[in-house]
């Protein structure tokens, strides 16, 4: 069983009355256990609609997503799996210990399970001393780390995020990029995507490259600079 | 700095230039005033409040209504029975149609008001009984009169008096009497000084007609028949002086043998 | 069921500690507290008017809340994509709009008690100041009723905000289109009397039956309207009561359904 089954998913947007935009077609996809998984393309090639409509958030027009062995449309194939939007907001007024206990109370969680959870986890974030304040005053680097922390918080087994590294400064990059390789000891699933080849080629096991909705790739990072670049320039012209 | 100054200066303008637009209190209060079934659908929910706003507004232009303009008296009415028609359940505009409306000579609005409020209040005696006393004095018509103070006696807290009242106009008594008794009462609970101006100006209208009245009946007594005219009566020393009529007219005998004013009493 | 509660609470603390929610409370409390000296100016009965300005005032601090304020924290959560890490939980859909919904009644029905004790406060001190010759009755309790149907009714308009922001595609057209539904709503019964009035003889037969269809399907908001029983103290029927609360909830889940199984189907992009 994988983690994640894609099945020929295909999804197209219709922009006003005519305009069909296919933002992905017929993906055919394996995660497995264990590994680090990246999921590379440029910009608009449809990676954020995949991810997007694995969480549930949007829905294929063809194609079924497993996750963790259930189909999808239960709520319950979530139960395992933290997500970590794009550029995500957050709720202002909260404090980043109430939010912690909002997503674990989601999860199904008591407040009682909750509590050694939370502390732990902002201080693997480094969060602590921020714990009681208001989100709104939060550094975009510390919302992300936050985001990090609420996808754990249920100690899941798969972490599904879409572009992690984008919008941070170098030094929290590395501190995401390191804190991604502590998950894989753990024995825990990421899949990721980004635009970006290098950071991908840095930490994944296995890596897919989407353009334009289809999958044009999918190997070891190793071999996939040539036709990632062959890609691009096709892109380009 | 310059833009600051600027502002400054045409808001001190603006405040300045205030105090001379005119402003009387007549063109606030009488403006148009929206059809009853529009402003129940315009305020929705609100309606009792928008009826205070109109009740006020009539307030207001009360004191300074010109008894002798029909438009104006008009307005009151309507205004009235728009305060009314928001709120049906409010006595207090009833209270103005009955009290206040038939002597402005605004009688066909003031029974339209409380006939409604028939329905609306079926256990204030009040609303009956400014009916029944509109059929007596203003339209002479003791029979309906009767039956309206029959049925305002029937009801809690009515005074002791009213079966009396519903009772003597089945015989032909004095109006006048009757309406000095009324006034006296409402004057009693009046608070408002403009309000208890007017009430009392009527009072003295309509005791003078009595002294003039009671005169007659002396002189008819005496001499057979009723004079040609008041004069007579002082001519024949019954009175010092024919009494002057607080409204500006002249009291005179009518064709029918009542007294009654040049002034209308308005 | 936890992630419901949670879901309501998340809302009701982000709607407190909104600073429009503050100055929505100082200013109702301000005003009730002020209305019996505007009722002073008025000429007429200064504890009716009080009162009409004390229950027209929560009327409308409530309609605020469940109409503007319900459509705007929607729609700031869609359009902020805050959703994004609520919906891709293992929750069902159908539990964030029910969350919300007892969220923002938490939130309507906490405002309007702080406005409930104002005015109260106030109605005493005038009720005890007031010259003795107006009418020194007044009926408490059905006050309170008059309150607790005014939250139901709040919940009604907090439920058809929720259907409307489920769908439009923004909270400028739910607000809208909520606030249309509320003022047919409140004027049905009116609009009936009217059309069976004599003045109601003028119009149309076609309108008139257009009017009765649709009288059974939109909400009859004055039935849940108390303020005149309570001002007048007029005799309220209690079995006529309990069917109106009936009434009033069995619209309200029938909006959340639908807002539910619209969200269900509802592309979060």
């Amino acid at each position: 069983m994988s983690v994640i089954t894609l099945n020929n998913i295909s999804k197209t947007y219709k922009r006003g009355l005519k305009q069909k935009i296919v933002a992905v077609k017929k993906l055919n996809l394996r995660v497995e256990y264990g590994e680090i998984f990246g999921f590379v393309g440029p910009n608009g090639a449809g990676k954020s609609t995949t991810i997007k409509i694995m969480m549930g958030l949007i829905f294929p027009d063809a194609g079924e997503v497993q996750l963790l062995g259930m189909p999808y449309t239960q709520p319950a194939a979530r139960r395992k799996v933290g997500f970590v939007p794009e550029q995500p907001v957050l709720y202002d007024h909260l404090s980043g210990e109430e939010f912690l206990y909002f997503a674990g109370a989601l999860y199904g969680l008591s407040p009682k399970e909750l509590k050694n959870r939370v502390w732990q986890l902002m201080e693997l974030v480094g969060l602590k001393e921020a714990g009681k304040r208001r989100l709104r005053s939060y550094s975009k680097g510390m919302q992300q780390r936050l985001v990090i922390a609420q996808a754990l918080i249920a100690d899941p087994e798969l972490i599904v995020m879409d572009e992690p590294l984008s919008g941070l400064d170098p030094v929290a990059r590395m501190e995401i990029m390191d804190l991604i390789k502590s998950l894989r000891e753990q024995k825990k699933t990421i899949f990721f995507s980004s635009h970006i080849l290098h950071d991908v080629e840095m930490v994944c096991d296995r890596v897919a490259l989407l353009v334009k909705g289809e999958l044009r790739f999918l190997g070891t990072p190793h071999s996939i600079e040539e036709t990632f670049r062959r890609e691009l320039q096709e892109c380009a012209s | 700095m310059i833009r600051l100054i600027v502002g400054i200066f045409c808001f001190l303008i603006s405040v300045f230039g205030h105090n001379f637009i005119k402003w009387e209190l007549r063109t606030w209060a009488i403006s148009p005033l929206p059809r009853p079934e529009s402003a129940l659908i315009l305020s929705g929910e609100f309606a009792p409040l928008t009826g205070d706003f109109f009740l006020v507004k009539a307030a207001v232009f009360y004191s300074e209504v010109n008894q002798k303009n029909p438009e104006e008296t008009l307005w009151l009415a309507r205004a009235i029975y728009l305060a009314s028609y928001l709120d049906p359940y409010y006595f207090e505009p009833y209270w103005t149609a009955g009290v206040l409306l038939p002597w402005e000579g605004r009688i066909e609005e003031a029974r339209a008001i409380l006939t409604r409020g028939l329905k609306y209040l079926p256990q204030r005696w009040e609303i009956p009984f400014y009916l029944g006393f509109i059929s007596f004095y203003f339209e002479h018509d003791n029979r309906e009169a009767a039956r309206y103070f029959l049925k305002a006696s029937r009801l809690p807290d009515s005074p002791a008096y009213l079966p009396l009242l519903a009772t003597r106009l089945a015989v032909k008594g004095s109006e006048t009497r009757m309406a000095i008794a009324f006034l006296e009462q409402e004057l009693q609970e009046v608070e408002d000084e403009k309000l208890k101006e007017r009430l009392l100006k009527r009072l003295t209208a309509l005791k003078a007609i009595l002294y003039l009245e009671e005169t007659l009946k002396q002189y008819k007594q005496r001499y057979g028949r009723l004079p040609v005219q008041l004069e007579d009566l002082v001519k024949k020393r019954l009175i010092p002086r024919i009494p002057p009529d607080p409204y500006g007219g002249k009291f005179y005998l009518t064709e029918t043998g009542r007294i009654w004013s040049t002034s209308n009493l308005r | 069921m936890r992630q419901l509660t949670a879901i309501a609470q998340v809302t009701f603390k982000e709607g407190i500690r909104e600073r429009v929610f503050l100055g929505v409370i100082v200013f109702s409390v301000l005003l009730f507290l002020g209305s019996g000296f505007v009722a002073d100016l008025s000429i007429g009965n200064i504890l009716k008017v009080t009162q009409d300005i004390g229950l027209s005032g929560l009327s409308f601090l409530g309609l605020f809340m469940a109409i503007f304020l319900s459509t705007s924290l929607i729609a700031k959560d869609l359009d902020k994509k805050t959703v994004y890490l609520v919906v891709s939980k293992p929750i069902a859909r159908w539990q964030y709009v029910w969350g919300k919904f007892l969220g923002l009644c938490a939130l309507t029905t906490f405002a309007l008690a702080i406005g409930l004790i104002a005015f109260l406060i106030s109605l005493f001190y005038f009720w005890k100041t007031a010259p003795l010759i107006q009418t020194p009755h007044i009926a408490w309790t059905k006050h309170l009723l008059a309150f607790i149907f005014l939250n139901f009714k709040m919940f009604l308009l907090i439920a058809i905000a929720i259907f409307f922001s489920s769908f439009c595609s923004s909270s400028l057209i739910a607000f809208f289109f909520s606030f249309m539904f509320y003022l047919t709503g409140a004027n049905l019964q009116n609009v009936k009397m009217i059309l069976s009035s004599r003045l109601g003889e003028k119009v149309s037969p076609y309108l008139k039956a257009i009017f009765n269809f649709a009288y059974y399907f939109l909400p009859n908001l004055s039935l849940l309207d108390l303020k005149q029983a309570a001002v007048h103290n007029l005799p309220l029927n209690e079995s006529n009561l309990i069917l109106v609360l009936i009434y009033a909830l069995s619209y309200t889940m029938a909006l959340l359904f639908g807002a539910s199984f619209i969200f269900s189907k509802k592309e979060l992009n």
